[in-house]
């Protein structure tokens, strides 16, 4: 039982620091539960799908009540994101656990390369990131496309995909930074419940472990809520690039069947 | 229309926070049933496929894990529940542009959660 009660305070520590750090809770959970705990890489994904989905609704529910996100435009991209979030739990069935550590570890490096990448992009953009901006959607076969591929990328690996969304619909699609951001905390709930559905119909969301670590998730991103705007978070965004770089490496021989020395 | 459109939003958002919690609830008491358990711990490998129908009876004597199954399972019905308000609300709305793109994400959910219902 004392397992359960760390998995709920990791999962508390995941849920603070993604809300914090504009990430899904994914992205630590997966790492903590396989390397710190020993569960299963299918299950971790499976327990890590319904902590997002824990993660985003609390989110998604102010951005909608603050009128932060476009309804109607994730609405339409969800059509491609739940889509290929069955595909990717289906393929997830198929790929042996080392595989998709690998395919982790490449995921944790691609989102420490972004974390680096964001302040570059929004500096350069400028601050016409406002919720309230009127804008064209463009390109919007694109972004079906990639949604698509983000919610390949949430059923496979078990993360949100904000990943790759926000990425397109701000840099391609011309929607405003905050919308973007709002838009796609909206649809993760709905990707990440199409694909854990995949996950749990064939057991692998162990109810302990998903039960006690989705808790703690949500606590932590309530709370992360609450203390985001008397944070600071430029320094820890920083220290963070290095623990992601070392769990990409974790993960990676994890994957390769090697344990990291140090 | 204006009223209708803030409605619909006012909806979406009630429903994503009253299912997010009424989950939260269900793992807290499961969780905290499965405390004072004293059977062994189930493997976490050897879970068998949900199924909310097969897990009626658990439900009905109180058995933590089916409890944390059905927090589990509310939580992942939130943002269908979501879906479904907001197909309607399009509806109401006359907009059936997004009130089909609605119900096309209601039908792919719908396919991927029969498994767990039945």
């Amino acid at each position: 039982m004392s397992d359960y009660l760390f998995m709920l305070a990791g999962g508390t520590l995941a849920g603070l620091l993604g809300s914090i750090l504009g990430l899904g809770g994914g992205i630590l959970i997966i790492p903590m539960l396989t390397l710190v705990f020993g569960v299963p890489m299918r299950e971790a994904i499976g327990a890590s799908l319904v902590c997002v989905i824990a993660t985003s609704s609390g989110a998604a529910s102010l951005y909608v009540r603050r009128r932060l996100c476009d309804v109607r435009l994730g609405m339409t991209l969800e059509l491609a994101t739940t889509l290929g979030a069955v595909v990717g739990g289906v393929i997830a069935g198929l790929l042996n656990a080392q595989t998709l550590s690998i395919l982790f570890s490449v995921l944790l490096i691609y989102t420490a390369w972004t974390m680096l990448r964001k302040r570059e992009v929004v500096e350069s953009r400028g601050a016409s990131s406002s919720g309230g901006t009127s804008y064209k959607v463009a390109h919007l076969p694109l972004g079906m496309g990639a949604s698509f591929f983000a919610g390949n990328v949430s059923g496979l690996l078990g993360v949100g995909g904000g990943i790759v969304k926000v990425p397109v619909m701000y840099t391609m699609m011309g929607v405003p930074l905050k919308t973007a951001l709002a838009t796609s905390n909206f649809m993760i709930g709905v990707t990440a419940s199409a694909g854990a559905f995949v996950y749990f119909s064939r057991g692998e969301v162990h109810p302990l472990v998903a039960g006690s670590t989705m808790l703690g998730a949500f606590l932590g991103a309530t709370l992360g809520s609450r203390l985001l705007p008397k944070i600071r978070a430029e320094y820890l965004k920083k220290a963070f690039v290095l623990v992601l770089i070392y769990l990409s490496l974790e993960m990676l021989f994890k994957g390769l069947g090697l344990r990291l020395a140090f | 229309m204006r009223d209708k459109k803030e409605k619909t939003l006012s909806y979406v958002s009630t429903i994503l926070l009253i299912g997010s919690f009424c989950a939260a609830g269900l793992l807290v008491l499961g969780l905290g049933l499965s405390f004072f358990q004293t059977q062994p711990q189930a493997d976490i490998t050897a879970s068998p496929g949900f199924s909310l129908s097969k897990s009626i009876g658990s439900l009905l004597r109180g058995e933590p894990t089916a409890v944390i199954n059905l927090g589990i399972l509310v939580m992942m019905l939130t943002p269908f529940l979501r879906v479904v308000v907001a197909a309607f609300s399009f509806l109401l709305e006359k907009d059936l542009t997004y009130a089909s793109v609605a119900f096309g994400v209601m039908l792919i959910l719908l396919f991927t959660m029969l498994p767990t219902l039945f």
